[in-house]
């Protein structure tokens, strides 16, 4: 009896392991991932201490800085943590996360993530971070409770529709072969257009919005801690702001906005008017992105900015 | 508390062990507590109104039992069937009962507003008070001793695994259960996880991935043409099936596993030959509950031939009333009377026919029929269901139907590709249910190799392709009811 007991809890074990390993493998396999984010991380993972700027935030970063550039001009990697609406609670726990791995000389943290009211999570980059405390405690803080498991663990998220498994291929072969041309990217976009006379006209009659703004309490507690974090990994934070689109500054209360992440950061690296002019930004280097914020630098607003970047940044 | 829900789950993982560990004295308490507990996570207003009619139950069976008096007897028998059948009325019927007496009173020109209750019906009513009327006439009938121990009653009541969607147990059955002695025996679980994952697939993968077609069908079904149409209605005879059956599956497997035998609900209904067959294959415990207690004490065949008839409408007409408010499910009943009633008239009680080409034509009536009354139970309304069985006349999509792009197969969320798959599925799934209990049965024969492999494909299959998530809502049909 005492040994039939043993040999059956000796099975739910071999088979409690078997379960893991598989949905382990299926995790990687199944669902989908961004390709761009994927080899960032597992760059980030597989390559330690070869990066010497980083850059986290959110669309503004992986539109506006361009890595290889800066790669060819400093002679040092550069590699970007950037996805759509990402919060700076995100942004905290990729910070993280990547500095177990990593110690550059530069931190670049993008505050468009307090200016927007980014709510949730999204999964860009959750998804692509390997399971870790770093990775369930961004989950608990970023998720609502019913979608806790959603958020660690994405072959268990979502299976509604019947197109979800197109990826496969895709999947199976990131898995098995390295993609030069992804690690290449180093997480950029690169997004080569130009915003339409339609598009500019829109932003043009938007009216005037003075309301002052104030900065949300979430992310004043994740740039203290972006700042804590600098200093215990003793890496130079530097926060920064891509530029917007002169116009849209104009029919905002921007001074306000400012003021606000200047006194929680104490420093914001921000183009001036004058600088906004003399580097040469324009409609012509914003992208034409209706779908967005239309606040994205295409690849020429990338090339000038990253240049302006490492002239203010770089020894 | 969703079977399909992480929830559960937990709750499941703690109950069994707990349930095994307990001495004996303290398992029907600790079961009772969990099934109330279960019950209450939906809403607690529904526990307090459940114990009611509990003890409401069981007072009246207490009273019945103490005396002699036949005359006695009937009047705790109606009071108890008058607030049970009163109370799911109010809670199910009468909104919609309202609103139709105001709608004919118009037409007679007699304006009114109908009073509407707007009270959430309780999930599982329609189950629980079944079962409690149906244990309340079989003591009156002397079938059934009183329980005298309430605990034992109340968790015969509100047992979890059946609590909301049945199977309508028999007091007979299900309540001498519960005073025997159940011990953890590892083969009545490697068998029942089986069931249970089984139910799961049907639920999350079958039924769950097709009612996203049929659903975009129903929501709209003037927008869409004759092919599209057949094809939901198809899908929704197996969407029903799966959805039922698998959580009927789930139910008796995690009973199984605690050691209590819960009554077989479905036996293979879409292999009948005859309507009569199919009901006797669908819903097993709702028919038989209908015939007991419906159908016999209206004399059921017993009487002439007219009024025998009479009786299978009633009772079929009941069946579709039971499932819900409208005239849809009330029609959906009738039609199916009359269908039994005619295969009485036509072929009366003759054996089952083996010639090879009778059988097929005899199911394949059948299974056509069970499809297009499928229509009236699944149709939001009267309107909508005429113009599905208009769309059911006119084929002229079949150009789109597998196209990409603005074919409506398409904007249904289906390409042809995963429609192939969709059907091969369905007929595995049906060549699988074919054997089911038997190669059920014979898993606790399986290799350990082999066990494993087939456990490990259905979690994995679930947790693949089922259809869940935060956005995803879903239910079992009929918890509805």
């Amino acid at each position: 009896m005492k040994k039939r007991w043993f040999k059956a809890c000796f099975s739910l074990i071999c088979f409690c392991i078997l379960f893991v390993f598989l949905f382990q493998f299926l995790s990687k396999l199944i669902p989908n991932r961004d390709r761009r984010q994927e080899d960032v991380w597992q760059y980030l993972y597989h390559n330690k201490n070869t990066v010497s700027y980083l850059f986290l935030g959110s669309s503004h970063v992986y539109c506006g800085v361009n890595p290889m550039q800066m790669t060819e001009t400093t002679g040092k990697e550069a590699v970007l943590i950037s996805s759509g609406m990402q919060t700076l609670t995100e942004t905290y726990y990729y910070m993280k996360e990547a500095l177990k791995y990593q110690q550059p000389e530069i931190v670049y943290v993008d505050l468009y993530g307090a200016y927007k009211e980014f709510t949730e999570t999204n999964y860009t980059n959750l998804d692509c971070m390997r399971l870790s405390l770093n990775k369930a405690r961004l989950v608990r803080e970023g998720f609502p409770e019913t979608r806790l498991i959603d958020g660690l663990f994405p072959l268990i998220r979502e299976h509604s529709n019947w197109k979800e498994f197109d990826n496969l291929k895709t999947n199976w072969e990131s898995m098995t072969k390295t993609n030069p041309n992804y690690l290449f990217v180093r997480g950029f976009s690169g997004i080569d257009s130009a915003m339409s006379d339609e598009q500019y006209e829109g932003i043009s009659n938007w009216e005037q919005d003075d309301t002052p703004f104030t900065l949300h309490e979430e992310d004043k507690n994740a740039i203290e801690n972006i700042k804590e974090l600098g200093e215990k990994k003793q890496v130079k934070v530097v926060f920064i702001l891509i530029p917007w689109l002169d116009e849209y500054v104009q029919k905002i209360n921007f001074g306000s906005f400012l003021k606000e992440i200047t006194e929680a950061t104490g420093n914001v690296l921000v183009l001036s008017q004058q600088e906004y002019r003399e580097l040469g930004l324009s409609r012509e280097t914003f992208i034409e992105d209706k779908a967005s914020d239309n606040q994205h630098l295409n690849l020429k607003g990338a090339e000038l900015y990253t240049n302006w970047l490492i002239e203010k940044t770089v020894p | 508390m969703l079977f399909n829900s992480v929830t559960f789950f937990i709750f499941i993982a703690l109950v069994i062990p707990v349930y095994f560990v307990l001495p004996q004295k303290g398992r029907p308490y600790f079961l009772l507590a969990a099934s109330w507990y279960f019950y209450m996570s939906w809403n607690v207003a529904y526990l307090g109104l459940l114990i009611c009619f509990t003890a409401l139950i069981f007072v009246l069976s207490g009273l019945m039992s103490k005396t002699d008096k036949a005359s006695r007897k009937k009047a705790y028998l109606v009071t108890g069937l008058l607030l049970s059948f009163g109370s799911l009325f109010l809670f199910k019927y009468f909104d919609y009962t309202a609103r139709i007496s105001a709608d004919l009173l118009r037409w007679m020109g007699i304006l009114v507003t109908p009073l509407q209750l707007g009270w959430v019906l309780p999930i599982g009513i329609s189950f629980f008070t079944f079962q409690l009327t149906g244990y309340l006439i079989d003591v009156y009938r002397g079938e059934m001793k009183h329980e005298k121990n309430f605990i034992y009653f109340a968790l015969y009541v509100s047992f979890f695994p059946q609590l909301v969607a049945g199977p309508i147990e028999r007091a007979q059955n299900l309540l001498p259960q519960f005073k025997k002695k159940h011990s953890f025996h590892l083969v009545t679980f490697r068998c029942n996880i089986v069931r249970v994952l089984w139910g799961y697939f049907k639920k999350v993968v079958v039924a769950d991935r097709l009612a996203v077609f049929v659903d975009s069908v129903y929501s709209a079904p003037d927008e869409f043409g004759g092919w599209v149409t057949l094809l939901a209605t198809l899908f929704f005879a197996v969407q029903i099936y799966c959805d039922f059956s698998g959580y009927c599956d789930i139910a008796i497997g995690l009973a199984r596993i605690m050691g209590f035998q819960l009554m077989t609900n479905f036996d293979r209904p879409y292999q009948a030959t005859s309507i009569k067959e199919f009901w006797d294959k669908w819903h097993i415990s709702l028919s038989t509950w209908l015939r007991d207690y419906i159908y016999i004490p209206l004399g059921g065949n017993r009487v002439s031939k007219l009024r025998y008839f009479w009786n299978i409408l009633v009772t079929f007409t009941a069946s579709g009333v039971w499932h819900g408010a409208g005239l849809t499910y009330l029609l959906w009943g009738f039609c199916h009377g009359v269908m039994v009633a005619g295969h009485r008239l036509l072929f009366g009680r003759r054996k089952k026919n083996r010639n090879g080409l009778k059988t097929f034509l005899g199911w394949l009536a059948t299974f056509v029929f069970v499809c297009l009354a499928w229509v009236l139970f699944r149709a939001e309304n009267i309107q909508d269901a005429i113009t599905v069985f208009h769309n059911l006349t006119s084929y002229s999509d079949l150009g789109m139907l597998i196209a990409n792009g603005d074919s409506q197969l398409y904007q249904c969320g289906l390409t042809g590709a995963e429609l192939i798959v969709a059907m091969v599925s369905i007929v595995g799934l049906f060549t699988f249910e074919a054997r089911g209990e038997k190669l059920l049965l014979s898993s606790v024969k399986w290799v350990m190799p082999l066990y494993w492999l087939v456990l490990l494909l259905l979690l994995f299959i679930c947790l693949i392709f089922g259809v869940y998530g935060a956005n995803v809502v879903t239910q079992f049909i009929y918890f509805q009811f």
